[in-house]
C-alpha cells in the first residue's frame, strides 16, 4: 500500500459565512498523518462546517485549507482522490444493492474491482452483498458508507458521526478499521458525542463552540474532561 | 452621501420637469391623440426593465464565481426593479394597444419577448424568496439568472420569427417623432434611468443591509438574548 | 477515468436504477397517456382541427414529461447524499452532467416515442409521411429541455418546494424551445402559411449548443457550496 500523499492537513484562519452570518471563525488547527483528531463541539458549534472544508465540498469564505503544506484548486481531481468522507447521510444509492454501490463508487475513485470484495468482507457484509440498500438497516447502512469512504484507502480520512446506530460489534469494527487507515499514515478527523468511545481512538482533540476555535492538542485519553473544560463551562456561563 | 442626495433632487426635478415636458411641451400627436404620451412611458420603463435584469445576470455570475453575498444582494434588486419596470411596460403596453389596435392584447413580438422575460425573472424573484433562506437556494437563483441570459437572445428571435410569419408586424409610436417629442422622450428616459439607478441602489443596500440585521439578531439570540 | 468512461459509468448506474425501479418511466408514460385523453377530450372534432391543435398537444407532452422526469431523476439522488459523494469522487464533473443529461433525454424521448403514435391515432393526424422531420425535431427539442432542466434540477434539491419550483423556472427558460417546436411542426404538417421548417431546426440548435456549452462551463461553479 503506497504511503500517504501529505503529511498533514492544515486549515488556516478559516472562515465560513451562512447567510452573512458566521458558521466558523478564524479557525487555525492543524492535523497530523498517522494520528486521530476527535472534533468536538456542542450542537451548532460549527464542527460538520469544519468537516465540509476539509472535505472540498465547502468552500471557505476566508482562509484556506493546507494538504501537505500546499494550497489546492477547490476543483482538483486528484485532491478529491486523497479524500474519504462519511457524513450524516449513508450517500448510497438504495436502489442498488451493496456490491453495485461498492462498486459505482469504486470505479469513480479508480480502485481496482476486487476491493469490492474484499471491503464487504471487512465490514461484515457479505452475505447482504446483493439486497438493495434500501432495506438496510441503519447499522448495515452505516457500514457499508464506512466501506465506501475507506475503499479508495485515502490519505485524509473525515468522519462525521461514524458510530450513529451501529451496535457495541459495529463500533469495535469502525475502530479497528479506523486505527488501521491511522496505522497505514492517514490523516483521521472524527466528529463525535461519543466520547467515551473515541479515548482509546483519539490522540488529538480539537473542540470547537459557537465557531471558534476552543482546544487543540493532546487528548491525553480524557476527552470527556476536556470537554467539560473547554465546551461545557462556557456554555453554562453565557446561559 | 451628499452626492446621493444631489442625485435625488436632480432625479426629483428631472422627472417634473420630464412629466412637464410629456404632457405640456410636447404636442398632441395627430393620429393617436393624448393616447400618444404612454410612449414616454412604456419604452423607458422598457429599458430600465432591461437594465435590471441585466445587472442580475452580471451579479448573478460574479456571485457564482465569488460567492460574496453584496452580488446576491445586487442580482436580487436588478430583479425585483426588472420586475417592476417590466409590469409598467406590460401594463401601459395594453393601454396603447387598446386604442391603437382595437384589442388589449396582441401577440406582437416585443411584447411577448418582454412577456416571457418578466416571467422568467419572476421565477428567478420568487425562488429567492420564498425558496428557503440557505446559500443553496442563492446559488439556485444565481445559476437560474445566468441560464436566463442567453436565453433573452434566444426568446427574441424566436417570437420575432414566430409573428414574422403573420404579416402584422406594425411599427410602434416611435417613428416620426417631432423635434419637440423628441426633447420629451429625452428627457422622460434620462429622468427615468437616474430613478432606475438611484432605486437599484438603494435597494441594493436594503438588501445588504437587512442581512446583516438579521445575522446580529441570529448572534444575540446564540447568546442568550431576546430581541 | 477519462470523460467517456465516467460517463458511461454514470449512465450505466442510472440505467440500472431505472430499470429496477421502473416507476419514473411508468408514471411519466401514464402521466403522458392521460394528458393526451385530456387534450383529445378538449380538442378533438374535424380532421382540421384536430391537424391544428396537434402540435401545441404534441409539445405540451414534451414539455411536462421532459420536466417531469429531470425532477424525478435527482430526487432520487438527492435522498440520502449520494450525489454529495459523486460530486466529491475524482470523477470529471461535467461528464457526470452529461451522463445525467442523457439519461433525462433518454427518458424524455422514450415516453414520447410512445406516446407520440398514440396521439396521432387519437387525433387522426397522418404522420407517416413526416415521421423524420418530426423525430428529429423532437429529439432537438427533448435535448433543449434536459439540457436546461438536468443543470437546475441539480441546484433545485436545496430549495424547499423543489417540485413546485423546478417547472416554474424551467418553463419559461425553454420557452423558445415550445416556440420552434410547436411552429416548427405545424410548419411541417403545412397548416400554417410558411412552409420552410429550417429556420425553426436552426434555433433549436443554437439553443441546445449554448445550453450543452454553458452547462459544462458552469456546473464546476454550481455543485460546490
Amino acid at each position: 500500500m503506497p504511503g500517504p500523499a501529505f503529511e498533514s492537513v492544515e486549515a488556516r484562519k478559516l472562515g465560513r459565512l451562512y447567510d452573512e452570518s458566521y458558521a466558523l471563525v478564524d479557525v487555525s488547527v492543524r492535523f497530523e498523518a498517522g494520528t486521530v483528531t476527535a472534533l468536538l463541539g456542542p450542537n451548532g458549534a460549527g464542527k460538520s462546517t469544519l468537516m465540509g472544508m476539509l472535505s472540498t465540498a465547502l468552500r471557505p469564505s476566508e482562509g484556506e485549507v493546507l494538504y501537505g503544506g500546499r494550497a489546492h484548486d477547490e476543483n482538483d481531481p486528484w485532491l478529491r482522490s486523497c479524500i474519504g468522507y462519511l457524513g450524516h447521510r449513508p450517500m448510497l444509492y438504495g436502489e442498488l444493492s451493496a456490491t453495485e454501490n461498492l462498486d459505482f463508487f469504486g470505479r469513480l475513485h479508480g480502485v481496482r474491482p476486487e476491493a469490492t470484495r474484499h471491503w464487504l468482507e471487512r465490514v461484515g457484509l457479505t452475505r447482504a452483498a446483493d439486497r438493495p440498500v434500501s432495506g438496510f438497516s441503519r447499522g448495515m447502512a452505516q457500514r457499508l458508507a464506512l466501506a465506501r469512504a475507506l475503499m479508495s484507502s485515502p490519505s485524509l480520512l473525515l468522519l462525521d458521526e461514524p458510530f450513529t446506530g451501529l451496535d457495541p460489534e459495529g463500533v469495535r469494527l469502525t475502530k479497528s478499521l479506523v486505527a488501521e487507515r491511522r496505522d497505514a499514515g492517514a490523516t483521521v478527523v472524527l466528529v463525535t458525542h461519543d466520547l467515551a468511545v473515541t479515548d482509546d481512538l483519539a490522540s488529538q482533540a480539537v473542540i470547537l463552540r459557537g465557531g471558534r476555535l476552543m482546544h487543540a492538542g493532546p487528548s491525553g485519553g480524557d476527552l470527556a474532561g476536556l470537554y467539560r473544560t473547554h465546551a461545557e463551562a462556557k456554555e453554562r456561563r453565557t446561559s | 452621501m451628499n452626492l446621493r442626495l444631489a442625485l435625488v433632487a436632480l432625479c426629483t426635478v428631472g422627472v417634473v420637469a420630464g412629466h412637464w415636458l410629456v404632457f405640456d411641451f410636447a404636442p398632441i400627436e395627430a393620429r393617436m391623440g393624448v393616447v400618444q404620451k404612454i410612449f414616454y412611458f412604456h419604452v423607458p420603463s422598457a429599458m430600465a426593465c432591461y437594465a435590471g435584469f441585466i445587472a442580475c445576470c452580471i451579479g448573478s455570475l460574479a456571485y457564482l464565481w465569488s460567492r460574496k453575498g453584496r452580488w446576491d444582494a445586487l442580482a436580487l434588486a436588478g430583479a425585483e426593479l426588472g420586475l417592476i419596470f417590466g409590469l409598467i411596460v406590460l401594463v401601459t403596453g395594453p393601454l396603447w394597444a387598446r386604442p391603437a389596435w382595437g384589442v388589449w392584447w396582441k401577440w406582437e413580438p416585443r411584447l411577448t419577448s418582454m412577456a416571457l422575460l418578466v416571467l422568467m425573472f419572476a421565477a428567478y424573484w420568487v425562488l429567492h424568496t420564498f425558496g428557503g433562506t440557505g446559500e443553496g437556494v442563492r446559488r439556485f437563483a444565481a445559476a437560474l439568472a445566468v441560464f436566463a441570459t442567453p436565453n433573452i437572445y434566444f426568446v427574441h428571435v424566436a417570437v420575432e420569427k414566430w409573428k414574422g410569419m403573420h404579416p402584422e408586424i406594425e411599427d410602434k409610436a416611435g417613428s416620426g417623432l417631432s423635434p419637440d417629442m423628441r426633447i420629451a422622450f429625452l428627457a422622460s428616459m434620462a429622468a427615468l434611468m437616474l430613478l432606475f439607478a438611484l432605486l437599484l441602489e438603494q435597494r441594493y443596500r436594503m438588501h445588504l443591509h437587512a442581512r446583516l440585521v438579521g445575522a446580529l439578531r441570529r448572534r444575540i439570540h446564540r447568546l442568550g438574548g431576546d430581541v | 477515468m477519462n470523460f467517456a468512461e465516467t460517463l458511461a459509468l454514470v449512465w450505466r448506474k442510472d440505467m440500472r436504477i431505472e430499470l429496477r425501479s421502473k416507476d419514473t418511466l411508468v408514471t411519466l408514460v401514464l402521466f403522458a397517456l392521460v394528458m393526451t385523453m385530456v387534450f383529445t377530450f378538449g380538442f378533438a372534432n374535424d380532421p382540421q382541427t384536430n391537424l391544428r391543435v396537434f402540435p401545441s398537444v404534441l409539445w405540451a407532452n414534451v414539455l411536462f414529461c421532459g420536466t417531469l422526469g429531470v425532477g424525478r431523476t435527482f430526487a432520487r439522488e438527492a435522498r440520502d447524499g449520494a450525489f454529495t459523494a459523486l460530486v466529491l469522487s475524482p470523477a470529471h464533473r461535467g461528464a457526470i452532467l452529461a451522463a445525467k443529461t442523457l439519461v433525462n433525454l433518454f427518458l424524455t424521448l422514450v415516453v414520447t416515442a410512445l406516446t407520440t403514435p398514440i396521439l396521432a391515432v387519437m387525433l387522426r393526424v397522418d404522420l407517416s409521411d413526416v415521421a423524420g422531420l418530426i423525430s428529429a425535431q423532437l429529439f432537438l427539442g427533448a435535448a433543449g429541455f434536459a439540457l436546461v432542466g438536468t443543470p437546475l434540477a441539480v441546484m433545485a434539491v436545496n430549495a424547499r418546494f423543489a417540485e413546485v419550483l423546478l417547472p416554474m423556472v424551467v418553463f419559461p427558460l425553454v420557452a423558445p424551445v415550445l416556440i420552434a417546436g410547436v411552429t416548427g411542426t405545424a410548419s411541417i404538417l403545412g397548416t400554417i402559411p410558411e412552409q420552410d421548417p429550417r429556420p425553426w431546426f436552426q434555433l433549436m440548435i443554437g439553443f441546445d449548443l449554448v445550453y450543452l456549452v454553458g452547462g459544462q462551463f458552469l456546473f464546476d461553479r454550481m455543485v460546490t457550496e
